[in-house]
């Protein structure tokens, strides 16, 4: 089950780009699942461990991922960090979803990502445990706690 | 600063051309585009100049603030220039980084996904980047998403972001439509009051100019909803009176409306809608039944006639 938490998380890995360059292991392009998200996000090939091959820009190496890659590879490997998945497009949601189909993940989330009409998450900001698959319910959730207190923008 | 800036960015493998025509402009979007290409390509060049193998074509000195903790110092040093800002980068959603925008004479290029509360920006200036080989597209994601002619008001619901003067107008507009027209007192309300209503035609209107941080919301709704939902999104209220065919024979207001982007000075009016609203009380100074208050409290009666109520709801029509 996907577990999503509105806005700042204490243990969160906020800048997932940066956490991924000081912890990356060169293998985990060549994982399968790894593969599948490099083809379809980024267009590009896994020739070898830390090599990849894209036909704009040639070789290069696993930290010139794009950052939507590089989180889902962050989770993929690391089920237990709690990474903002803000830093992924809704081109990612899909493979969100796929990975927390047999286990629970948690992630931080600061803006409304679509996940499209057929999803299932928990919210788990106060302490929610409720299952929400009805994009209404998630889109009144989601505003509520990014929300939050915040002032309007000055007119 | 103002007018537009146009931005050329190119090393052997890509080009990036992005032309910004108001103070703030959000780079969003999916995965895998070419964002973070972007800022290192700019960030290059800023440090090196042509010796990092970038090219930089810009009349403004381009700068990538960085999220280090003296970005503020940085900030107050940087003027007349575009100023990038990057994913990830912590003091984006800050009062503190928004009360420097709106003080400052820089342009800003923000990456992100995050809906920036504190600030106030227009869904014109939300792009997104497209895959187009070495050539990728910088775009407007929300493009013909407003309706121009709402003179019908074919709705059981119209919900006006504005609670004074612009609902005082669309109040009076619908009278006679045989519908509810309700404000949600300013632009976080909206999507709440949709969620409760049970109308199952619903037209939203609201300030396009400082609406980029709630129009996600407003899309998915429409997208994931039985009702019937439109949106009407004028740049201002003030805008679409300035429109309208009561300026007609004002040559500088027709001057105005046609390049605004040559007119709005970043540093006195960080939002348009700021703009207009000057422009709209200057214009209507010492005109009896038209004079436009400044604090927008009383629409004045001169607006509120059925020809000039139709004039203003023209206004729309001709917009591109």
């Amino acid at each position: 089950m996907l577990k999503i938490y509105f806005g700042s998380h204490k243990d969160e890995i906020y800048n997932t780009d940066l956490y991924y360059s000081n912890q990356y292991d060169k293998m985990w392009v060549m994982d399968d699942f790894a593969k599948r998200i490099i083809a379809d996000i980024d267009d590009s090939e896994v020739v070898a461990p830390d090599m990849i091959k894209n036909n704009i820009f040639g070789m290069f190496d696993s930290k010139n991922l794009s950052a939507g890659v590089k989180t889902l590879l962050l989770i993929y490997n690391n089920p237990k960090l709690i990474c903002n998945i803000s830093n992924c497009g809704d081109n990612c949601a899909k493979y969100i979803l796929e990975m927390a189909e047999n286990r629970d993940i948690t992630v931080c989330l600061h803006h409304l990502m679509d996940f499209g009409k057929n999803f299932s998450v928990k919210v788990i900001n106060d302490r929610r445990r409720k299952v929400i698959s009805e994009p209404l319910e998630y889109l009144a959730l989601a505003h509520h706690y990014l929300r939050g207190n915040s002032d309007e923008g000055e007119n | 600063m103002k007018g537009k800036i146009k931005v050329s960015v190119e090393n052997r493998f890509i080009s990036f051309k992005l032309t910004l025509e108001r103070n703030i402009t959000v780079i969003t979007g999916d995965s895998g585009t070419g964002k973070t290409k972007l800022i290192n390509m700019v960030r290059g060049f800023a440090e090196l100049g042509k010796s990092s193998g970038v090219t930089l074509k810009c009349d403004k000195p381009c700068v990538v603030l960085e999220d280090v903790n003296y970005w503020e110092t940085v900030l107050e040093n940087t003027h007349e220039s575009v100023v990038f800002v990057e994913e990830s980068t912590r003091f984006i959603t800050s009062h503190k980084f928004a009360a420097m925008v709106n003080a400052s004479d820089n342009y800003y290029v923000l990456i992100t996904r995050e809906p920036l509360h504190q600030l106030s920006y227009s869904i014109d200036a939300i792009k997104q980047i497209r895959k187009n080989d070495k050539k990728p597209k910088i775009e407007n994601i929300y493009k013909n998403i407003s309706k121009k002619d709402i003179a019908d008001f074919p709705y059981d619901l119209v919900i006006v972001e504005d609670s004074q003067t612009g609902f005082q107008f669309y109040t009076k507009a619908t009278e006679n439509a045989g519908l509810q027209c309700i404000t949600s007192n300013g632009k976080s309300g909206i999507t709440a009051l949709l969620k409760e209503s049970k109308a199952k035609k619903i037209l939203v209107i609201a300030d396009a100019a400082a609406l980029g941080d709630e129009i996600a919301s407003l899309i998915y709704f429409k997208e994931n909803t039985e009702a019937k939902v439109d949106f009407f999104l004028p740049e201002s209220f003030e805008w679409l009176v300035l429109r309208s065919a009561i300026f007609n024979g004002n040559a500088e207001v027709q001057e105005i409306l046609a390049n605004p982007v040559d007119y709005i000075e970043c540093q006195e009016f960080p939002s348009w809608e700021k703009f207009f609203t000057a422009e709209l009380v200057r214009q209507t100074k010492g005109k009896f039944n038209l004079q436009y208050p400044q604090n927008k409290s009383r629409l004045p009666s001169g607006y509120l006639n059925e020809s000039n109520i139709d004039k203003i709801l023209d206004a729309m029509k001709e917009v591109n």
